[in-house]
């Protein structure tokens, strides 16, 4: 039999800040978020309660009630860390535990609670640990998870155990809200006059789903276990981080080289276990006078070698301003992805790609990886559209590039550069560029490319000539036809 | 021990007789590895491009941001594989001086390309000469402006031409270990597969 404890935190964001000693908390305060386009209470603390500010107010009517009353907006991305965070400290008390967002975790507890005394013992020792921590906590313990959650939720006291096979005589108690279902639903279950979970006993299943939905019947049936309701553990994501703190603060460059050194080697040994590397570190180095500096580097592919994370950080590190020294380090790795094992030694291709892709992070992270790019083909028939450029670390070399046609310039002008023409002609007889006259001497064309219709973008014509200057310079003149008068552009430039 | 093999070990490096060997152009004159070399003129992207389809590995294009002419890689394709193309964009002069020389520095890159306004300095080019000759790759430094007193080993000046057969016309215009000459050129189409692998075909020197 599943036992299942659900660990329901009431003030989560509220106590969020008492711990982390926030001073607004100590007088009538109040964790607020914008709720029906208003701001609203969503959590208030002991002195605000007792001055009348209830949950659901709006802030401006909490106010009038209570004058001091202060208030923060809420934080859900914190929250979320907080609560995730706490998920790995209930890791001692059970070996599956899953987060059920935003204010609660669900244990699975089958098979582990006689190793603390039984469940009662075991949900005391919990609830005291929590307030330990100043965390206010209610417990449900059930057969399912729906159950659990429920009894945490609307339970008599801080703590309720349904003994097992007891469920539904617990549950049935319990108000209509406890049900999971989509709020319409349980509006139309209370305005039909069902108040708790037990009145609904009495009907059955089939008459329930043709008058209120399938998801009544659902949320009920997962209450009471007829239908499976898994505890979904989210494995615990590894995280890639070390970090380190100094009796005394440091500033010599070689020293933070030494501490960085030591933390990557942490991390690299806890990616290389996974078989893990990842394309960004960063280091938090906490100055004692001016606060945290965070510092990241890239790289082009997947890394785990400590030697390469530390001449990395060189530059950045060097850039840095200490001036009474850092006394605590973290050095944390982003972007995590497999690592591609291969024997670099016996093939030389391989370690020639190594060699590029680190050649690519020193360049990336100076000038930034943007700026790094590799063509990649296009199947277009425009010139200008046969290429594409991407991030090197982005795109993949190999690709095939068939250029079996006739000669095409080496250097193409992305927007075509107008001509002054001197003796017009077709092409023109002369030409003024860049100050410089050219005189033709041959050409062959044109070349005519019909647009790409589909595109919405320039729908004309185009005609390239290949052109042989007196002056040497070979060019790609372009012109649209049926323009009047004729313009002429130079598209490009011939090796 | 030779000379050079000292100057080698002494910076921690193991002298590679393969990587360090010079790109054959004809009998008698070859563009030496490990090196960088100016090129002028404009006809400078043909013998580049014909120089890097002779050496093998990535080439490191370093160019400015910003440029309104791109190299068209479908017109490269002629000479070597663009997916061999690494492009580097800086900002100013400083960006470019510098991703040049860690990229030669390197050993990523087989061949390593700077587009620069004026020549390097002497301080630049020895700067880059250094990290050449740590890397072993081909350092070229295509010029749009003027050259300036350099430390670099050659420097070709690279003419187009009005000549249906020899588009081109390449000078050698100073040469460290003494290499003269002058050529009328003729492009190989690499996929056509001409002069296989891709090798530039010299006329005889019309002067020299």
């Amino acid at each position: 039999m599943r036992r299942v404890l659900c660990l329901w935190l009431p003030h989560l964001p509220l106590e969020r800040l008492v711990r982390k000693g926030d001073a607004r908390t100590e007088g009538p305060f109040a964790i607020i978020a914008e709720q029906k386009s208003a701001w609203r209470v969503t959590h208030a603390n002991a002195l605000a309660v007792q001055a009348g500010v209830t949950e659901g107010q709006s802030l401006p009517d909490a106010r009038a009630i209570c004058p001091a009353l202060l208030s923060a907006p809420a934080d859900p991305p914190r929250e979320q860390a907080f609560l995730y965070a706490l998920r790995r400290w209930a890791d001692q008390f059970s070996p599956s535990v899953a987060l059920q967002p935003p204010e609660a975790l669900l244990l699975d507890i089958a098979g582990v609670s006689h190793l603390f005394d039984g469940e009662r013992a075991m949900a005391e020792h919990i609830a005291e640990a929590l307030t330990d921590m100043q965390l206010t906590s209610r417990i449900g313990i059930a057969d399912t998870r729906a159950a659990a959650w429920a009894l945490a939720r609307f339970g008599d006291g801080t703590l309720q155990i349904a003994t097992e096979g007891q469920v539904k005589a617990v549950i049935a108690s319990m108000p209509i809200e406890a049900l999971d279902c989509p709020e319409a639903r349980r509006q139309e279950l209370k305005r039909t006059g069902f108040k708790t979970v037990g009145d609904l006993y009495a009907i059955r299943p089939a008459d329930l789903a043709r008058r209120y939905g399938i998801e009544v019947v659902n949320a009920l049936s997962a209450l009471t276990g007829y239908r499976p309701d898994p505890v979904e553990q989210s494995a615990l994501e590894p995280s890639y981080a070390a970090r380190m703190s100094l009796p005394e603060p440091i500033g010599l460059v070689s020293d933070l080289q030494e501490v960085l050194k030591r933390l990557a080697e942490q991390v690299c040994a806890r990616l290389r276990d996974k078989v893990m590397g990842a394309r960004q570190f960063s280091l938090i180095v906490r100055c004692v006078d001016t606060g945290d500096h965070v510092l990241h580097v890239g790289f082009a592919k997947p890394c785990d070698t400590p030697a390469s994370i530390v001449s990395q950080f060189t530059h950045p590190l060097g850039k840095l301003k200490i001036q009474f020294g850092a006394d605590w380090f973290r050095l944390s790795a982003e972007q995590v992805e497999p690592v591609r094992n291969r024997q670099m030694v016996l093939e030389h291709a391989d370690a020639e790609t190594d060699a590029t892709a680190q050649l690519i992070s020193t360049l990336g992270n100076r000038l930034g990886f943007d700026r790094i790019e590799r063509f990649l083909p296009r199947n277009a028939h425009l010139p200008p559209r046969r290429f594409s450029v991407t991030e090197a670390t982005r795109g993949v070399a190999g690709a095939g590039w068939i250029s079996d046609r006739d000669e095409r310039p080496v250097l193409l002008f992305q927007e075509a550069e107008p001509l002054e023409v001197e003796k017009p002609g077709r092409p023109p007889q002369s030409f003024v560029w860049k100050r410089d006259t050219y005189h033709v001497e041959a050409a062959s064309g044109p070349e005519r490319y019909t647009p790409e219709w589909w595109q919405d973008r320039d729908l004309r014509t185009r005609d390239y000539w290949r052109v042989q200057t007196e002056e040497g310079p070979r060019f790609w003149l372009l012109t649209y036809p049926g323009a009047k008068p004729a313009s002429w552009y130079l598209a490009g430039c011939f090796a | 021990m030779s000379n050079t093999d000292l100057k080698y070990a002494d910076r921690g490096m193991v002298f590679e007789p393969g990587r360090h060997a010079s790109v054959r152009l004809e009998d008698g004159v070859s563009v030496a590895r490990g090196k960088l070399h100016e090129v002028c003129g404009n006809g400078s992207l043909g013998f580049v491009a014909c120089l890097v389809g002779l050496v093998e590995g990535p080439v490191i294009w370093v160019g400015y941001k910003g440029q309104r002419a791109t190299l068209n890689p479908d017109g490269l394709a002629a000479f070597f594989d663009p997916s061999r193309l690494i492009m580097v964009r800086g900002l100013n002069r400083a960006d470019v001086l510098w991703a040049g020389e860690q990229a030669l520095r390197h050993r990523g890159a087989g061949c390593v390309v700077m587009e620069l306004g004026d020549g390097p300095d002497l301080r630049e080019s020895r700067r880059l000469q250094i990290a050449a000759e740590e890397g072993g790759a081909l350092g070229l430094a295509i010029l749009r402006g003027r050259a300036q007193t350099s430390a670099a080993h050659m420097r070709w000046q690279c003419e187009a031409q009005n000549n249906r057969d020899y588009p081109a016309r390449w000078d050698i215009t100073k040469s460290k270990d003494g290499q003269r000459g002058s050529w009328r050129v003729r492009y190989t189409n690499r996929v056509r597969g001409e002069n296989a692998p891709g090798l530039v075909s010299l006329a005889s020197a019309s002067a020299a």
